[in-house]
């Protein structure tokens, strides 16, 4: 059985939405939940967060921001191609309480990975402030509907160029200041969260973070993932993807999600080459 | 050709050796290291054999497979013959032949060990297993006749693979899950290439695929789908949970989080599954150890592989690390064997205390020190003492940790109630395998701990034999449970138990009356299931409503009412072509003869809604009379929403406005009943989608008062109108459709007394009052109706898109707020219910109360065919005929006249 892209659209620059047709996950998937994709025969294992899903016409909705090959490739297909392995919901659910009001930041397309766990907090009555991340408007992704699923929404950009400039830390600063703050999600690049964390570490406020390492199987079986949570070894697909952000260390998850750089860009090149030579035949 | 040669000279016949690839050849590729015997070895070896009375191997074996019976087939050159037979206990003789552990089982009991070297038992194995695919002759055994029941077995390892094989064998539906993309687990993606070719697992998995066995891939049991649901909803009768060994353990020493640390099971699963040995051409990376020093940790088969692994690779030395001494080693013998002879350097005695690194975070070395041996532990086994001061470093840029796994939680975490140990493996009886959870076993690795293929195979023979024992008790037990017995004026009859797919029981009477010549009395049909049906089920315990399957909550969120229409209808959510075609026939047939309209004038203009309604749709089968049923259903559901609109705009006295084809069935309703010839009529999103909503939720309730009348009616053979006619004048009186009217008639009274709605709540506790809140509570749901949760929220939704100042509005929402927060109502769980919210949300899109059963009657459509069609299609269908307790006078003669009279005065 292969999984079938029913739909494809572009969000944003290298950043592509796919639904695909995965009746099992779809009727299980929570939000914070993610599944490990392997797009063909000779391809490699990697996680995706699932934006959403939808159990009557049994899909999945994932976003994917082509950084290496593998999310490349994908991003090369569109309705109709199919992916030959998708296996999931993988990893615990967000936690969802009445925690009074929430602030979810997303940084680039960690905000489709926010977004449902914003929408879950939201109809569980929790006053959602949401706090979307880019480095100019033309990154931006998914602004509408996360508008629909937060109370009201908070765009910083670092040249400006739409919504305020500054960093999501410094619209967090002065929420923190205005008003008092029950819950912070923070779902982006690895320095943004690390920001986030410090921000809200002296107040003490509970912040998560969902943390985006290297895995094989995502089951717990290799290990592959393992995190520095509070001085404790944590394996981020069966105890995570979401993690108390103020125990989290950074900086191993950082060393060690750069482990296979080179061989990245090394297949990375080899694949535009390749893509590249079948363009200009 | 029997063995002629005495015991005597057997014995002296030497153990024929293993061809083997050169060490310097294959300590660089993947390559098979053992080559197999050719006809010649495998002869001469099969004659050594001493064909004992008793024979120790078989009696060693953990699948106990027949050694004597299949070597003599050896020396008879019956190759396929021998293979078959070890077919009866082994289904995957060519990875047993080449990863069993025989020096401890088989060949380890071997008679001849005791003198001189055991028969090569699993050499011999090997070769028929390898003659019988390379002929491609495999023999498959036969299967047992269905037995109707499904075994559900979770990995796809050595242990569920036996147990797999065994149960189709004896004629159940064996489906096996496995997490991985790749079929055979541990076999796959632990066991290196040149250990066991992944072919060779492909080609015995392609065994038991032609015996029947099912498999799916990307199935994570626990997470993808739990025990519970695999039980239940998906139907199996018992399971066997065989997922392996789990989490892999670390060393807890310092430095075990740099870059170029791996458990060993993260080491082989890139290599073995993943092929990243063959980067760039697969896409899965892989630390470059060419020319680098690699440290292994552990004395297993795991960190064997991983070390005879890592040489492949290109390492430049490779060192394998142990903290007891070489005897203690777990790991095969012919493995340590092999990798010695490839070149790994053996560090014994020896323990890792600390993992160094560079500033990057890569990996640099590991600090070692040296053991000692002193007292035996708990195990039986001399524990390791560290030598103090003994400490050194052995360079390393990769260390691969081997020193075991720990229980994987999934599925143990998502099954509260299956027992486990203190470290987390899943308890079972060691002979039955059966778990704390009835129906469901587990053996292997994830019962005992870390073990070895082989006795994962045992495990799952076993555990296939008790499988087997309890789906035939349960067969029988099901037999038993098939009756009951009715005591009836001293005498016993017997009455066949029929049970629904969620468990329901009901006792079969139809023969009740000719057997025993009683009927069951049951006014009003509170117990009595008038029919099968495979529609709607609902639990009211538990709040549940379902179509077909899909929970009520489920579709209000993502379906459309063309879409639950259909669903309800055929049985099975529409493919997009199927949607798309549908919901273009139900556009083309909304119009109704014009000749109809005329009817419309007859009525007076205060006529109720239900009336015109009814008559309306009886008479559409005097337009198409034929029985084309298929058209007839798409003009029904099509033309009734016409006929409601054109009844209200009748009542107020306004043109009729016809359906427009660009609009959707909801929107076009709209359209009819609220434009005007000199002004469009705009429907909103949440108006749209609350509508939707109210007429999903009413869409089907199982056998009620209406349905109950439609499957009456249509018993008899009356046509499709007919029958749906009747449906919709049972569905006018006020008991069953005209619940959401009296909620708003009594709101209106609440308002009009202008006494505030606590005064109406105190006076509804007060039992004397004989004052009732309408729209409280559920006769079917003791618990919360599933329906008005989500109508809750569509009522806030469209009441704020309105932004309505209706007064009565108010008024209810002072009335749902008193009643969801007084203790009175919530321990009585008299939450406001369906009707209440759905006349609500009527009430504020315009709705005129006496449309509000024309609206339920819209909704109810769908449903009402749905069992129409169940009905008609079924052949075993009669006409429906009760009977009755007779209470009048008795037999009495006709008297004349003038006596009766006399009688009564």
């Amino acid at each position: 059985m292969t999984f079938r892209i029913v739909e494809a659209g572009i969000l944003g620059p290298a950043v592509k939405q796919f639904e695909i047709v995965a009746p099992r996950v779809a009727r299980k998937q929570r939000p914070g939940q993610f599944v490990i994709i392997r797009v063909h025969e000779t391809g490699e294992r990697i996680p995706l967060t699932i934006k959403a899903s939808n159990p009557i016409r049994g899909t999945i909705t994932l976003v994917v921001q082509a950084v290496g090959k593998t999310t490349s490739l994908l991003n090369d297909l569109g309705a109709g191609d199919t992916i030959l392995d998708v296996v999931g919901p993988l990893g615990k659910p967000s936690e969802i309480e009445m925690y009074g009001r929430c602030v979810v930041i997303g940084g680039g397309v960690g905000t489709a990975i926010a977004l449902p766990t914003a929408k879950a907090l939201h109809d569980a009555g929790n006053h959602v402030t949401a706090i979307l991340g880019a480095r100019t408007k033309d990154l931006l992704i998914l602004e509408r509907e996360v508008r629909e699923a937060s109370d009201e929404l908070f765009v910083m950009t670092d040249d400006g160029s739409y919504g305020e400039k500054g960093l999501v830390t410094d619209k967090l600063r002065t929420l923190i200041a205005e008003n008092a703050v029950d819950y912070v999600l923070a779902i982006g690049p690895i320095p943004m969260m690390r920001a986030v964390a410090e921000t809200t570490r002296a107040a003490k406020i509970k912040t998560m973070v969902s943390l985006n390492s290297i895995m094989v199987d995502g089951t717990g079986m290799c290990g592959g993932c393992r995190v520095i949570i509070g001085n404790e070894s944590k394996f981020a697909c069966v105890d995570g993807p979401e993690f108390d952000a103020h125990t989290v260390d950074f900086q191993v998850l950082m060393q060690r999600n750069a482990m296979y750089r080179e061989q990245e860009q090394q297949a990375l090149a080899s694949y535009r080459e390749a893509t590249k030579a079948c363009a200009n035949a | 050709m029997p063995n002629t040669i005495p015991n005597k000279q057997r014995m002296k016949m030497p153990r024929q050796p293993m061809p083997e690839r050169p060490a310097v050849e294959r300590s660089h590729n993947f390559e098979e290291v053992n080559l197999g015997f050719d006809f010649d070895l495998a002869t001469n070896e099969a004659l050594r054999c001493l064909a004992c009375a008793r024979p120790t191997c078989t009696i060693g074996c953990p699948v106990a497979v027949k050694v004597k019976e299949f070597v003599a087939l050896i020396i008879e050159r019956d190759y396929l013959g021998a293979a078959a037979k070890i077919r009866e206990d082994n289904v995957l003789p060519a990875i047993t032949g080449r990863v069993c552990p025989q020096e401890d089982q088989c060949e380890g009991d071997c008679l001849m060990t005791k003198r001189v070297e055991s028969l090569a038992i699993g050499h011999l194995e090997r070769f028929v297993a390898d003659y019988e695919r390379k002929t491609g002759q495999v023999g498959i055994p036969k299967n047992a006749p269905p037995t109707g029941k499904r075994v559900a077995i979770v990995g796809s390892g050595p242990a569920g693979l036996s147990a797999a094989g065994d149960l189709v064998q004896k004629g159940h539906e064996v489906r096996v899950f496995e997490a991985l993309h790749e079929l055979g687990g541990v076999l796959v993606y632990g066991i290196p290439e040149f250990r066991l070719p992944k072919d060779i697992v492909r080609s015995e998995v392609d065994v038991l695929r032609k015996m029947g066995v099912q498999f799916e891939t990307n199935v994570v049991v626990g997470k993808t789908v739990t025990v519970d649901e695999l039980l239940g909803e998906e139907g199996y009768d018992a399971m066997f949970i065989a997922t392996g060994a789990g989490l892999p353990q670390f060393l807890g020493v310092p430095g075990e989080h740099r870059n170029g640390v791996y458990s060993a099971n993260e080491f082989l699963t890139r290599v073995n599954l993943m092929r990243a040995y063959r980067f760039p051409d697969y896409d899965q990376p892989l630390y470059d150890c060419r020319g680098k020093d690699v440290v292994v940790v552990g004395g297993g088969n795991t960190a064997m592989d991983s070390v005879r692994t890592a040489l492949r690779l290109g390492a430049r030395r490779a060192t394998l690390v142990y903290r007891r001494s070489e005897e203690e080693m777990p790991a095969r013998k012919e493995e340590v064997h092999h990798a010695r002879d490839e070149g790994v350097e053996f560090q014994m005695l020896t323990n890792p205390v600390e993992i160094t690194g560079d500033a990057r975070g890569w990996v640099t070395g590991v600090r070692c020190v040296r053991m000692e041996l002193g007292e035996a532990g708990e195990d039986g086994r001399r524990r390791p003492v560290a030598i103090p001061g003994s400490e050194f470093v052995i360079d390393a840029s990769l260390v691969i940790i081997a020193v075991g796994t720990s229980a994987n939680p999934l599925i143990q975490s998502t099954t509260p109630d299956l027992k486990t140990t203190r470290k987390n493996y899943i308890e079972a009886d060691p002979e039955t395998l059966q778990t704390s959870k009835k129906g469901v076993f587990a053996g292997g690795d994830i019962v005992t701990g870390g073990a070895t293929v082989i006795l994962a195979m045992g495990a799952g023979r076993r555990a296939a034999r008790a499988i087997d024992a309890y789906l035939t008790d349960q067969t029988r037990e099901g037999e038993l449970m098939s009756n009951a017995t009715l005591l009836l004026k001293g005498k016993e009859y017997e009455l066949p138990v029929i049970e629904g797919t969620e468990g329901e029981t009901a006792i079969d009477i139809t023969s009740l009356r000719a057997k025993t010549g009683a009927i069951t009395y049951d006014p009003g049909y509170g117990n009595t299931g008038s029919c099968s049906s495979a529609i709607t089920f609902i639990d009211g315990e538990k709040g549940i409503l379902r179509y077909r399957g899909y929970d009520i909550e489920d579709l209000a969120s993502n379906a459309s009412f063309v879409q639950v229409c259909y669903l309800l209808i055929n049985g099975h959510l529409p493919t997009t072509p199927e949607l798309l075609a549908f919901d273009d026939r139900l556009t083309r047939h909304s119009l109704i003869h014009e000749d109809m309209k005329k009817f419309f004038e007859g009525f007076p203009p205060s006529a109720h809604p239900m009336a015109i309604l009814s008559s309306m749709i009886a008479s559409l089968s005097a337009y198409y009379p034929n029985n084309d049923d298929d058209l007839n259903i798409i003009r029904l559901l099509s033309k009734a929403k016409t006929i409601a609109a054109f009844s209200y705009k009748k009542s107020i006295g306004q043109p009729f406005i016809y359906p427009r084809n660009e609009l959707s069935y909801t929107q076009n309703f709209m359209h009819m009943m609220f434009a005007v010839p000199a002004e469009d009529y705009i429907v909103t999103p949440a108006i749209d989608r609350a509508l939707n909503l109210l007429l999903i939720l009413h869409a089907d309730h199982e056998q009620n008062c209406s349905t109950s009348t439609v499957r009456m009616v249509a018993s008899s053979g009356a046509n499709l109108f007919a029958s749906i006619s009747a449906g919709v004048c049972a569905l006018w009186g006020p008991l069953h459709g005209g619940a959401n009217q009296l909620v708003i008639e009594m709101l209106q009274q609440i308002r009009e007394s202008g006494e505030g709605a606590q005064r109406f709540v105190d006076r509804a506790k007060d039992k004397n009052s004989g004052f009732k809140l309408m729209g409280f509570g559920h006769r079917v749901y003791k618990n919360f109706d599933p329906r008005a949760k989500i109508l809750k929220k569509a009522a806030d939704d469209v009441l704020s898109s309105l932004g309505l100042r209706d007064p009565l509005l108010t008024t209810a929402m002072e009335l749902e707020q008193i009643a969801l927060n007084d203790p009175y109502f919530i321990e009585r769980k008299l939450y406001p219910n369906v009707d209440f919210y759905s006349g609500i949300i009527y009430r504020a899109m315009g709705i005129p109360t006496n449309m509000f059963t024309v609206m339920f009657a819209l909704g109810r459509l769908p449903g009402w065919i749905a069992q129409w069609k169940e009905l008609v299609d079924d052949d075993k269908t009669r006409i429906n005929r009760p009977r009755q307790l007779y209470v009048g006078k008795t037999v009495r003669t006709f008297a004349k006249a003038e006596e009766a009279m006399a009688v009564t005065a």
